[in-house]
């Protein structure tokens, strides 16, 4: 068993400095991912999903990593936040915009020009699979597709991420 | 993977940062208040069953009193047996209780 298993199995069981470690741990690629995927800080989201994790801490399995579970709560935490947001249209129109103010300075610029070009099944699928290092079918699992259905989204992604790198390179 | 793959996560790439302990103690806070607060709903709905338990116990016994007073006797006398006595106390019971629950709010 690894130590993340070991420290969720505590967690799942109420141990709360089990949790703040794993926290610790994962809190990085949560909220790079999300970062990211909206374009704009995403704490009050990520801590939302480390909030779910350890509500329902009990129902990870140990099938995949506990890394890919949290940010397949993350994603989950993504679309209900958009789905409530009722002034997304404007949001997206202005998305470049807000870009150029709200991202962190460890995000490359060109990248997430490049991705907010991109759908939020595509964006969120070249992020996990360039940008987190997960597999296709991890990634399938996280979003919650099938996966050739993943396969076909990264593919879509990758041609339009390299024609837009490609116009911003020049 | 494919060389476009390969150029695709090297601009992706992050620099390994240390963990940001004011977003763990943010998030730590968060689970404590999520304890306390379960804490509070499981306390709230342990002395809501157990006054609930204890309610119909009592209704139960003045329902009893109530089929053992001496029937068909007029209503002045009717008033003196002991079910309408254990009522009136019953009510002024739940009154008390109500009257603490709105104070406590």
């Amino acid at each position: 068993m690894d130590d993340d298993a070991r420290l969720a199995k505590a967690a799942a069981a109420g141990d709360a400095a089990a949790f703040s470690q794993l926290v610790r741990r994962h809190e990085g690629s949560v909220r790079r991912f999300l970062l990211r995927l909206s374009g704009q800080s995403a704490d009050d989201l990520a801590q939302e999903a480390f909030i779910q994790a350890w509500r329902f801490g009990s129902t990870w399995r140990g099938t995949g990593t506990y890394r890919s579970w949290l940010i397949g709560i993350a994603w989950t935490q993504f679309l209900n936040a958009r789905r409530a947001d009722q002034r997304r249209t404007a949001r997206e129109s202005h998305w470049e915009e807000e870009m150029a103010v709200t991202v962190e300075p460890t995000v490359r610029i060109d990248v997430q020009r490049a991705l907010a070009g991109l759908d939020e099944r595509e964006r969120a699928a070249a992020i996990l699979c360039f940008g987190e290092d997960f597999s296709h079918s991890e990634a399938a699992a996280i979003m919650g597709l099938p996966l050739g259905t993943l396969k076909s989204i990264v593919a879509r992604a990758r041609a339009r991420l390299t024609q837009k790198l490609e116009v911003l390179d020049d | 993977m494919t060389d476009v793959d390969r150029e695709l996560k090297a601009l992706f790439a992050a620099p390994p940062t240390p963990p940001d302990e004011a977003f763990v103690a943010r998030v730590n806070c968060a689970i404590i208040a999520e304890q306390k607060m379960r804490a509070a709903r499981t306390a709230m709905w342990r002395r809501f069953a157990a006054e609930l338990a204890g309610t119909v116990a009592v209704v139960a016994a003045f329902y009893l009193l109530w089929k053992m007073a001496p029937g068909d006797i007029g209503i002045g006398p009717l008033m003196h047996a002991p079910g309408v006595a254990a009522f009136m106390i019953l009510f002024m019971w739940l009154g008390v209780q109500w009257r603490q629950s709105t104070a406590t709010r």
